[in-house]
């Protein structure tokens, strides 16, 4: 029963670009979005946003311009998805925003499309 | 922010359990404090909830609450140093804006908050019970009789808001009516009244100053 449902699983995602979620908000006045729709992320300088890749398999992301954004590994805590009860693959990513200007993340996974998003820093 | 910023009132409800008042990482996973005396209850209440002052600094606490793990070796960040120095668990306020300030271990962001900076506009004296409990702003004349004891401290605001963050104070008195004496590391003083008669004390933190006006009355 377990393999139909991993079977199920893979063909729901196979072939989709994956979808970043942002888990933290900004501080009042200042900017930090993910636009999964027009792969975006806007970000204040001075400002972090914590973030993760919901249902990815061994992501692997990264940033072309650190100097710009700086990506963080992030410590996640919950281990089980409360509905399930099963432990969710949950990776997490702390985005920086350094200096203002453009870059772009880049997220690869093994098992399905790539996606690039373009990452602006917005000064204060 | 919701019911633990929601005031000092609240904190000051706490006072009975001498703990800060702390503010959660933006994970939820490291509660923030500033590092307070167990007896300093206008510190405690105070905590985060202000910008710090340009040249003010602050001792963090951190307290992990991770769940099934006491704490890894920490270190803290400022994401933008010209904005907010780290040094340790020293927070030092060097331009106005906002940083955030990272809790990591090793590779991996355990949490975050974001600290606001702010440059002062003024400074007020304040008063405090013995216990160190902040009473309110001092102004106009005070009087004491002979042997009275007043506490005080240097407070910076920005505009109407309050700060954060202890810088140098420097007192001063106009006369041997009163004598001020420190109270350890604290910021706060103790003015004592020596004889009849009157003084001013003043005080300079921060390129700012205050005064108060004193008589002793025999």
């Amino acid at each position: 029963m377990k393999w139909l449902c991993a079977l199920a699983f893979m063909l729901s995602t196979a072939g989709c670009a994956p979808d970043l979620t942002a888990l933290t908000n900004p501080p009042p006045g200042r900017v930090a979005s993910i636009d999964n729709q027009d792969d975006f992320i806007e970000l204040s300088r001075g400002v972090a946003l914590a973030f993760e890749c919901v249902g990815c398999n061994d992501p692997s992301i990264s940033v072309d311009d650190e100097s710009i954004a700086e990506l963080r590994g992030a410590y996640l805590t919950e281990l089980q998805d409360s509905w399930s009860a099963t432990p969710l693959d949950r990776t997490g990513y702390v985005l920086l925003g350094m200096l203002p200007g453009t870059t772009k993340l880049h997220v690869k996974l093994p098992d399905r499309e790539n996606a690039e998003y373009r990452v602006t820093v917005l000064d204060d | 922010m919701s019911y633990r910023t929601s005031g000092s009132v609240a904190c000051a409800a706490l006072v009975l359990s001498l703990t800060a008042c702390s503010e959660d990482g933006a994970l939820g996973q490291v509660a923030f404090s500033a590092d307070c005396a167990p007896h300093d209850l206008s510190c405690s209440a105070l905590g985060l909830d202000a910008p710090l002052a340009v040249g003010g600094s602050v001792h963090l606490m951190i307290d992990t609450q991770t769940a099934g793990s006491g704490a890894p070796t920490l270190e803290l960040s400022s994401i933008r140093d010209d904005v907010l120095a780290v040094d340790g668990r020293e927070l030092r306020g060097r331009s106005p804006g906002v940083a955030a300030v990272l809790v990591s271990t090793g590779a991996l962001v355990l949490d975050f908050i974001h600290v606001w900076v702010e440059e002062p506009t003024s400074i007020a004296i304040h008063r405090h019970d013995q216990d160190g409990l902040e009473i309110g702003e001092l102004s106009g004349l005070v009087e004491l009789l002979v042997g009275d004891e007043l506490i005080v401290s240097a407070q910076t605001y920005a505009d109407t808001q309050r700060l954060i963050g202890a810088g140098d104070p420097r007192w001063s008195v106009s006369s041997d009516v009163v004598t001020i004496l420190r109270q350890g590391d604290s910021p706060r003083r103790r003015l004592v009244a020596r004889a009849p008669g009157s003084a001013t004390v003043s005080v300079n933190e921060l390129g700012f100053s205050s005064s108060l006006e004193i008589e002793v009355l025999p």
